[in-house]
């Protein structure tokens, strides 16, 4: 059976990019993402009319037992899971105190920690018994640094990295290499960032900042990174990498 | 490793610090990949590298890379002999006899001063010079006008005990290499920071990666640097759009 790598998160922005990137790499991609099928399917069809091989599912990562059926289908009907980008966003804009409902802040945390932890808790004995496994964990400045507004997505990417922490202090001997890669930017990803700005807003920061000044991060080249860190040698693995467009401003204290 | 393409110039590699560790494992990489390579010791005739320029063309070079004028001619000697750098590998340790396991009450301080020079001193030396030089190059087809890569070890993550100088200079090595990424990246010039968490364990004679420190028994817990050369000429690829800072790199076995 042909090897797996399965995206939680398949838009067309990091996710479905680096599904791609795999497809290319021989892997069968597992595209999974909450809404549009359209856009799934279209995801799909471009691998597999590029020579690559993938599937796309629908998947609500916030529904109980919804990432662990999955899981369980993909190893059973296609093949072993030896790649797993966890690649779901959490961010809503921000929003100060006042403005952030309990149910934000939960959405937040179920799909930034907890929805890794379950994925983690499926995939990880899997991996375990066949001596190997790369975990691919999207994240995001909120992780490093509690900006002004942003309670729920900071306190949802700090407990995703503290997760990977502890996941690869456990997983790493036993051949699992578990890698928390710091997105520090604004992605040029149409179904994330272009649906929180809308078209209009959009359009002006590519054509200000994207395109040919490079100013937004972009997913193909990301995709370059997510495969080069699954091929490290055992003997030099990398636990966390942060990237960002060479013109923006780094996280680390403004 | 597919990458974006590459400008039709080939790429100036100067490594500095040489030995037959990351270095001379990045230069076998370096030039494999087409690239001229420079590499600088202040005993350029150690026969490791004696054996990268009969096999791999490198020139090498004798450079003290704590002193300012020596640092300055290297430069120049690259550009006339190879070109204008576009990569370039700060890979000094710079330890010295007599500093290793020295308590804080015990570590002579002129000793403690020669280790901030070899290591943190000569980083900002060495930076200096390229950053000057790669300012004025032409962008490659990613935008990038150079790349500069320190080297840097476990304790720019945290001072062990008895290691006081060593992690005062792997912290400054640090504060200068994110200092300049943050001046030079908006320029077109990649910095990066890599923190090698490790022993390294190199390929010897014998075909075996015995660390000198660390008995035969190595079972992936040296970092092999054939391998660490290859995260380096990643970052040199890296698109402009998605540049990476800081890489640490640690075996699979390693705790941390």
């Amino acid at each position: 059976m042909q090897p797996v790598c399965l995206v939680i998160g398949a838009g067309a922005g990091i996710g479905g990019n680096v599904g791609r990137r795999f497809a290319r790499e021989g892997y069968h991609a597992c595209l999974c993402r909450r809404s549009d099928l359209d856009g799934l399917n279209r995801l799909v069809d471009r691998i597999n009319s590029d020579g690559g091989s993938a599937t796309g599912f629908l998947l609500n990562a916030i529904e109980p037992n919804a990432i662990e059926e999955r899981v369980a289908a993909i190893e059973a009907d296609i093949g072993p899971i030896e790649i797993v980008v966890y690649n779901l966003g959490a961010q809503i804009g921000d929003r100060p105190l006042k403005d952030t409902s309990l149910k934000a802040f939960e959405t937040g945390w179920r799909l930034g920690t907890f929805g890794l932890f379950r994925l983690a808790s499926t995939v990880c004995p899997l991996m375990e018994a066949r001596g190997k496994g790369t975990i691919l964990v999207t994240s995001a400045t909120a992780a490093m640094r509690g900006n002004a507004g942003q309670h729920s997505h900071a306190a949802a990417m700090g407990g995703r990295r503290m997760l990977c922490q502890t996941l690869n202090a456990e997983f790493a001997s036993k051949g699992i290499h578990v890698v928390h890669i710091l997105i520090d930017g604004a992605v040029d990803a149409p179904d994330t960032l272009g649906k929180m700005l809308g078209p209009e807003k959009f359009q002006q920061l590519r054509d200000t900042r994207g395109k040919e000044h490079d100013g937004l991060m972009l997913p193909a080249h990301i995709a370059e990174t997510y495969v080069y860190l699954a091929k490290q040698h055992r003997s030099t693995w990398t636990f966390e990498i942060d990237m960002r467009a060479f013109s923006d401003r780094p996280w680390w204290n403004h | 490793m597919t990458q974006s393409d590459q400008s039709s110039l080939p790429d100036v590699a100067l490594i500095v610090g040489g030995g037959p560790g990351i270095s001379s494992s990045c230069a076998r990489l370096f030039a494999q990949q087409g690239m001229r390579v420079g590499i600088a010791a202040r005993n350029p005739d150690k026969e490791v590298l004696q054996r990268l320029e009969q096999t791999l063309g490198a020139r090498r070079y004798t450079c003290d890379a704590s002193d300012p004028a020596a640092v300055e001619r290297l430069f120049q000697s690259v550009v006339r002999d190879l070109g204008r750098p576009t990569l370039v590998v700060h890979n000094i340790d710079g330890r010295v006899e007599g500093i290793f396991r020295k308590g804080i009450t015990e570590a002579d301080p002129e000793l403690a001063l020669n280790t901030l020079k070899n290591s943190a001193f000569s980083a900002f030396l060495v930076g200096q010079q390229a950053a000057r030089l790669m300012r004025e190059n032409k962008p490659n087809a990613n935008g990038a006008k150079g790349t500069i890569i320190f080297t840097n070890a476990s304790a720019a993550l945290k001072g062990f005990p008895l290691s006081g100088a060593f992690a005062m200079a792997c912290q400054a090595k640090s504060g200068i290499a994110q200092s300049m990424a943050r001046e030079l990246m908006p320029q077109g010039i990649h910095v990066a920071n890599v923190p090698i968490d490790a022993a390294i364990g190199w390929t010897q004679e014998d075909g075996t990666r015995a660390h000198r420190l660390a008995g035969t028994s190595v079972d992936d817990n040296l970092a092999d640097p054939d391998r660490i050369a290859e995260t380096y000429l990643q970052l040199h690829r890296q698109h402009r759009s998605t540049w990476a800072f800081e890489v640490v790199l640690r075996p699979w076995l390693e705790k941390w």
